[in-house]
């Protein structure tokens, strides 16, 4: 157990107070084995960022539901860059549209999970990436 | 499916560059200070320099520690008196622990949460913890963290931990200063003041004191306090209402001059430092303990004594 400690930073950037998502995400990830630190709602991305250095997080799941996922989860990214992290993983997590993917993606989201997809699909990717356990479809 | 994501490297500092970082007060190399100490990824060499250095330095920080029970408002405390320092221009670094799950290891940290809204801010430091690791209620890594905190200069070190069960002690092992913080009405305030914390802490805060009922309690604590020799202060504050804060600032500043001036502080640093001594051969030994407990053969006839001492002795222990 003490060599495979991976931390999770549960992050709500933007003007958005519905926290059900993030605190039903923050759990199964908590079962999942993960030490998960939840920032609570509307920070700024520098916020967000300034949190993950200082708890030195492996991933970084971000999740608002207002429709500003596009403005704002990049934010985050460049708060990241700023400070000399940018290695941290950052997902992005909401009702994401198919057509937004890309766009997030390219300013350096590394994964989305949009509707249709549940805590499990980002466990495993985590356990994937961070861990190095291939994961069965 | 999904596109394939090339796979990031995680940022990776050499000791060398973590020591050096973390002595200029920089937040990622001490962020990852902690991170290896807790990981166990740390070689004794760094935990070397950072102890040698502290032993060196002119400047000591603070370290406060905060206990109490659950929702007595420990958090919001902390956050009120982080607030009113950093407005006085000081550097906060925070550490706090927060239970992790038995089954899973899993932790759900969420003391951050009550002072997310003094971020971002380049003057104050918050490392959340789990209390994964404990082997008998000892957790050695947090001392550790208290050590790599001073190397980095804080002013104030204020470190908040679960308030039930041995931590309780344990913090006053940990800190310079220690407050238990209680709240009116709790019911079982008697039951509280018989565990002994009340004879090891130096102040008593008393929050929710805007209650009604906060006066009848701080009259019961009087009762109790009385009879202990050198018995803590108590401060009637409401962290709420920002009310007392000032108050608690100069108390502890005061304090902590008087236990410095006496020559206190330094016999509870050296207490302190030997405390870990003996929490580092605990966590090591029940480590080993704990492998030889899982793997060990069950031999109901015979009695579970004499096979912890025949391998004990096994293990060169003189018992």
């Amino acid at each position: 157990m003490a060599d495979k400690v991976v931390r999770v930073l549960v992050g709500k950037p933007g003007l958005d107070g519905h926290d059900r998502a993030a605190k039903v995400m923050a759990r199964a990830l908590r079962d999942a084995g993960f030490e998960v630190i939840y920032t609570g709602i509307r920070q700024t991305p520098a916020q967000v960022a300034q949190t993950a250095v200082q708890e030195d997080v492996d991933v970084i799941v971000l999740n608002n539901l207002t429709g500003a996922h596009l403005e704002v989860f990049p934010l985050v990214v460049e708060e990241l860059k700023k400070r000399g992290r940018d290695d941290i993983y950052v997902l992005a997590t909401g009702v994401i549209p198919f057509e937004d993917v890309e766009p997030l993606k390219e300013k350096g989201i590394d994964e989305v999970f949009g509707p249709g997809t549940g805590p499990i699909h980002v466990i495993n990717w985590i356990k994937e990436h961070v861990l190095g356990e291939k994961q069965g479809e | 499916m999904r596109n394939k994501v090339s796979k990031k490297k995680r940022l990776v500092l050499t000791e060398e560059e973590v020591f050096r970082r973390l002595i200029q007060g920089d937040e990622v190399g001490l962020a990852r200070a902690l991170s290896m100490i807790y990981r166990e990824e740390a070689t004794s060499s760094l935990l070397s320099r950072i102890y040698a250095y502290n032993a060196d330095k002119k400047h000591k920080s603070k370290v406060i520690g905060i206990t109490g029970a659950g929702g007595v408002g420990k958090s919001t405390l902390i956050s009120v008196l982080a607030e009113a320092l950093l407005k006085k221009g000081l550097r906060i670094g925070i550490i706090a622990v927060d239970p992790s799950s038995p089954k899973t290891g899993g932790a759900l940290l969420g003391d951050r949460i009550r002072l997310q809204h003094l971020f971002p801010n380049p003057n104050l430091f918050f490392r959340s913890f789990s209390s994964r690791g404990m082997v008998g209620g000892i957790n050695p890594f947090i001392f550790d963290a208290v050590a790599v905190l001073e190397a980095a200069s804080f002013d104030y070190i204020i470190i908040e931990t679960l308030g039930i069960g041995q931590d309780e002690i344990d913090i006053v092992h940990m800190c310079d200063l220690t407050a238990l913080v209680i709240a009116p009405g709790l019911g079982d305030d008697v039951q509280f003041l018989k565990s002994g914390v009340i004879e090891l802490v130096d102040l008593i805060v008393m929050n929710k004191s805007d209650l009604p009922t906060a006066s009848r309690t701080v009259g019961i604590l009087n009762s109790y306090t009385r009879m202990v020799e050198n018995h803590p202060d108590i401060i009637k504050l409401s962290a709420y209402k920002k009310q007392g804060i000032m108050e608690l600032i100069e108390y502890i500043d005061n304090k902590w001059q008087e236990l410095l001036d006496n020559g206190s502080l330094e016999k509870r640093r050296m207490e302190r430092w030997k405390f870990q001594v003996g929490n580092w051969m605990r966590y090591i030994i029940g480590k080993r303990i704990h492998k030889f407990v899982e793997k060990g053969e069950v031999n109901p006839k015979a009695s579970p004594y004499e096979i912890a001492i025949s391998t004990l002795k096994e293990w060169g222990c003189e018992v």
